[in-house]
């Protein structure tokens, strides 16, 4: 009875025979090198279908077991453990790179937290992380563990928002944050997470879940927000 | 000064200057034969990157003005309405076809909305997104209109948005087959296209105007 391959990042799919995996993107950015590297790989291993997901992944649906190792090979990558079964990602909108609306360069500091923080070892729950450039909000940061919409002043910090079986808003923590300000509150904030992870009776639970139970204010205190 | 050109599908970009466009991907699927036609539209065009978007769109961004025609033509594709007061996307996720939570055909139902009312123009953006199962991966609580699959049926919800003022959709159906599914859909629709008065006014918002109840009785399930 096969299952999903957290090693190599693979999901079983309902076929109960082939896997997804994910194409090697930073917040949805597919440079053309990587567009063409995907599809001679999609064409080549015979992938039923690609699939945009909701985290703005590149899925390559249908592939074999036996030729795993070789799409990620052809890939030019290897498979990240611990971003696997879609429980870690930063999802960001285009920002003033591309987007006429964009107020803050959302693509570069979402590489940033990625290149700092993930992924973000021993947090035993989902970790996502949405980073916005304006109020429109189109990465949905309100039910994200972490949001952040960037505006002209600094960034708003939304915290403990979820969209799936125990749907929550997220609520915000803090305002007008620099760049560096943000990347010490999120390291903060991840370790928070991660040391609740660590506690029988918080365990498993999302952020806001976290939140619920214990009240926001030894997260707050943790973050030095009180 | 350049602007978006909505009947071209064209987003005008931070510098003023060059296009990005959105072909349209129903649900973010997309087989591999259009997908290699779009990888090389982008590179004849000199596009700058490509860019998965939250509506599960692949936008080509940094085109010319003057290739806008030249790319849609080789593209074959339709215009994904990514902006204007209309119904944005469907959005769906892999549902019982391919994912082993699915717990409804969440593609054959996002498919089918997707083909009554993708760019139906509305007083607002207008939202749809249809999960398989209760992890609700295409986000239905924060769409105009959400459906969530449970193994006894459908869950419908509305006025949901997830900007600067996050509201979660209500609930306004449960346990509704297909069909059900489809004619609740048309009539919170058709509502929102009467109402002329709403500019712009997401219908989150219209429902918090005229309450709960009001709007469920305009719509048929109170």
């Amino acid at each position: 009875m096969k299952d999903d391959i957290p090693s190599k990042a693979a999901i079983l799919q309902r076929d109960g025979e082939t896997y997804a995996i994910m194409a090697p993107l930073l917040g949805g950015v597919l440079d053309l090198e990587t567009a063409k590297r995907v599809a001679a790989v999609a064409e080549q291993y015979g992938a039923k279908t690609l699939k945009i997901t909701g985290a703005q992944r590149l899925g390559l649906i249908g592939i074999r077991e036996e030729h795993l190792d070789q799409v990620y090979d052809a890939l030019g990558v290897k498979p990240k453990p611990g971003a696997h079964l879609c429980q870690q990602y930063v999802k960001v909108c285009p920002g003033n790179t591309f987007c006429t609306r964009g107020q803050r360069d959302t693509i570069s500091f979402a590489k940033r937290l990625v290149e700092e923080f993930h992924p973000f070892p021993k947090i035993t729950a989902k970790v996502k992380i949405g980073v916005a450039g304006c109020f429109n909000s189109c990465v949905e940061p309100a039910i994200k563990d972490i949001g952040l919409i960037g505006l002209k002043n600094g960034w708003i910090v939304m915290v403990g928002g979820a969209g799936g079986k125990e749907p929550m808003l997220g609520e915000v923590i803090a305002k007008g944050l620099s760049d560096d300000q943000i990347m010490e509150l999120v390291e903060k904030l991840l370790k928070y997470y991660r040391a609740a992870s660590g506690r029988p009776q918080t365990r498993n639970l999302r952020l806001g879940v976290i939140m619920q139970k214990t009240g926001k204010e030894p997260l707050l205190r943790a973050c030095g927000l009180a | 000064m350049k602007t978006d050109i909505v009947d071209k599908g064209a987003i005008l970009q931070q510098q003023g200057e060059t296009y990005a466009i959105a072909p349209h991907i129903p649900g973010g699927f997309i087989d591999v034969v259009t997908f290699r036609r779009l990888v090389d539209v982008a590179e004849k065009y000199g596009a700058q990157a490509l860019k998965l978007t939250s509506g599960q769109r692949i936008a080509i961004i940094g085109l010319k003005e003057e290739d806008l025609d030249a790319a849609w033509h080789d593209l074959q594709m339709g215009i994904g309405y990514a902006i204007g007061l209309c119904v944005r996307m469907v959005k769906f996720c892999p549902g019982t076809t391919y994912c082993r939570h699915g717990k409804q055909d969440a593609m054959g139902m996002g498919l089918k909305l997707d083909k009554l009312y993708h760019g139906f123009q509305l007083p607002a953006k207008f939202k749809i997104g249809v999960a398989g199962c209760e992890y609700g991966c295409a986000a239905p609580l924060v769409k105009e209109i959400g459906l969530r699959g449970m193994p006894e049926g459908w869950i419908v919800t509305a006025g949901g948005t997830a900007g600067a003022k996050p509201r979660f959709g209500d609930i306004v159906g449960e346990r509704l087959t297909d069909d059900q599914v489809a004619d609740l859909v048309e009539r919170i629709i058709r509502f929102f296209k009467g109402c002329d008065w709403a500019k712009k006014t997401r219908l989150g918002r219209v429902i918090d105007q005229i309450g709960l109840d009001e709007f469920k009785t305009a719509i048929g399930v109170a």
